[in-house]
């Protein structure tokens, strides 16, 4: 890669790492140390991809589908090695959090990788259905059921029918 | 009972549900917050090292295809089935690495006792700035793996910051030598061959040992090389000593130091050499004779028109590389152009070839195929499978030389986006030789 184009990929990254962390902390449930990884891995392959960066015709919603699928292919790895843990990792929280988001957020890590990935892609990103598919490399019908289960579980897991008054604490 | 308004409420009951948790997810992400300055650099230097990566694996997995027959142009001196021990070939003399005999000599010796060679190729440094040998091996009951050594040198300002584990997705463990060359021994993980991988990533051997180091061509070149040393095929359910245990004992020996001197004499550039084109451009390899984008246009233009060709990563020797046909199975098709008085006259001893014909401007046109096999010695994706793969080669009356290589998609038992006779059509146009000129 020419220089002028690492140049135009620091940018690119610069401009885009925020959003990008945030999911991966919503992916990883906090996990931020995690997530930094994630981050790095998809600008990486990222970058090995920039040179045609022209032929994508939205270069960040590229990074945040390559991401979902470091997310997903770091999950997979991991569960033919690890246990499933329910736990919020340590650095997930803190004290100044406020009780939304340590309830969210224990909520989310109660849920399998692809149905937090899912909610993500859907309604933290905005994806259609078609284009969560295409991210998920699965169908339109598959996003919708496992949309639908993933919000009933998430329902289920933050204890409450009604969101909005989970919202207003 | 209303079906219809019942299906209507429950939507709008299921959208407003969406939208509070739209709302709860942009409040939970927000608080995340980070220094998007390191981030991206880090993510730029693990790019580059990916890229590295991906490259020197591109080269290894051509390897599998420039394997076809070179093993008998080089006459090799490979044993056959018997008993480990006897046909174990004796350590290496201490001589300097020439060429691909030598390369495969040293391999070989550098082997441990009992492990059986049944096959090999190899360049040498009198023929290529990336040397490499590849022997395919039995190991007590465990087999065929595929055994390959490269060395590869590259331009690189910050070289500590691409050597090791950076880029690996996988096992990997790093080490510091009292020298300050780095160790890295590791195993692949399954994702990036798997669903989730870039598909223009190319495969990559089950399990590698690097030695990696800095290096310089003047003041003005820094750069780093790296030893890479793989196997493919050691399955863990085989019995018998794992081979990938050997890697690191292979990648240390010092014969390799010596034939880095002997590319750096060879192939390394002047010091003086005027490097516009940056440390990271593609057109580095010391061994292409014809500009990458060049190669690249010609293979579109004489290919049948539709067909679906994408640029994939130099590859290590010089090689333009694409992948043709479909997204989800594509051929992996590599390029390489020797200039005159560098093409190997010997094509034509090369197992598996025969001579093609001869072409109204007195070249000559070898076919060589590999009809793909699905044994799988164990690993990943069927490691020790080799896949259907052609090689059309067209020495010219100058010594020049054209080699198109194609490799079907794992598991298929043709190639996917062209056939052998487009192949052997493209590779005998005039176009290509004229890019001498």
């Amino acid at each position: 890669m020419r220089r002028r184009d690492d140049d135009r990929f620091y940018e690119f990254a610069v401009g885009n790492s925020s959003r990008l962390y945030r999911a991966a902390c919503l992916l990883t449930t906090g996990d931020t140390h995690l997530a930094e990884d994630l981050v790095q891995e998809a600008l990486g392959r990222m970058y090995t991809v920039w040179h045609r960066r022209k032929s994508i015709d939205n270069p960040s919603a590229y990074a945040q589908t390559v991401l979902a699928r470091c997310y997903l292919g770091h999950a997979r790895l991991r569960s033919s090695t690890e246990e499933p843990i329910v736990e919020l990792p340590d650095r997930a929280v803190d004290a100044t959090d406020s009780p939304l988001r340590v309830t969210l957020l224990r909520a989310l890590a109660a849920l399998s990788p692809k149905d937090r990935t899912v909610l993500v892609l859907r309604f933290w990103e905005d994806r259609s259905i078609e284009q969560t598919a295409e991210a998920m490399r699965t169908s339109s019908s598959a996003v919708r059921t496992r949309t639908s289960r993933a919000l009933a579980r998430l329902r289920v897991e933050l204890g409450t029918s009604d969101l909005a008054e989970l919202a207003a604490l | 009972m209303n079906h219809d308004r019942d299906h209507s409420a429950e939507g709008a009951e299921e959208t407003e549900l969406e939208r509070q948790v739209a709302t709860l997810l942009r409040e939970a992400g927000a608080p995340f917050t980070t220094d998007p300055g390191p981030l991206a650099d880090s993510g730029l230097r693990y790019g580059r090292a990916r890229q590295r990566r991906r490259r020197a694996a591109t080269a290894t997995a051509g390897l599998a295809v420039a394997a076809v027959g070179v093993a008998a142009a080089i006459g090799v001196t490979v044993s056959g089935g018997g008993p480990p021990d006897e046909d174990t070939p004796a350590p290496p003399a201490d001589t300097v690495i020439e060429d691909g005999q030598g390369m495969i000599d040293t391999l070989t010796g550098l082997l441990p006792e009992g492990v059986r060679v049944r096959s090999a190729s190899a360049e040498g440094p009198n023929m290529t700035a990336s040397p490499y040998a590849t022997l395919t091996v039995y190991n007590g009951d465990a087999g065929p793996q595929v055994l390959t050594v490269r060395l590869t040198q590259w331009y690189t300002s910050d070289w500590a910051a691409e050597a090791g584990c950076r880029g690996v997705r996988g096992a990997c463990m790093t080490w510091e030598r009292p020298d300050g060359s780095i160790v890295s021994d590791l195993t692949w993980a399954e994702t990036d061959a798997g669903e989730h991988a870039d598909p223009a990533d190319p495969p990559h051997p089950d399990t590698e040992a690097w030695l990696e180091g800095e290096t310089s061509w003047g003041d003005e070149n820094p750069g780093m090389w790296q030893l890479a040393v793989s196997v493919t095929g050691t399955g863990s359910t085989l019995e018998g000593r794992r081979l990938s245990e050997e890697l690191g004992i292979i990648a240390e020996a010092p014969v390799w130091d010596d034939l880095r001197k002997t590319v750096d004499e060879r192939w390394a550039p002047r010091a003086d050499t005027d490097r516009t084109t940056g440390e990271d451009d593609e057109d580095t390899s010391a061994d292409m004779a014809v500009a990458p984008d060049r190669v690249r246009s010609t293979f579109r233009e004489l290919a049948p028109s539709g067909s679906e060709i994408r640029d994939l990563p130099l590859e290590g020797d010089g090689s333009v590389a694409f992948h043709v046909g479909p997204e989800d199975g594509p051929s992996r098709v590599g390029v390489h152009l020797s200039p005159p008085g560098t093409g190997d006259p010997s094509a034509s001893a090369w197992t598996g070839c025969e001579t093609n014909g001869l072409l109204d401007n007195g070249s000559t046109v070898y076919y060589c195929e590999t009809e793909g096999t699905v044994e799988a010695a164990g690993g990943k994706g069927g490691a020790g499978q080799v896949p259907f793969t052609v090689m059309v080669t067209v020495l010219y009356p100058d010594d020049a030389e054209l080699r198109i290589h194609a490799q079907a998609a794992p598991g298929d038992t043709e190639l996917a986006g062209l056939t052998p006779e487009d192949m052997t059509e493209i590779a005998e146009a005039d176009e290509w030789h004229a890019l001498f000129e």
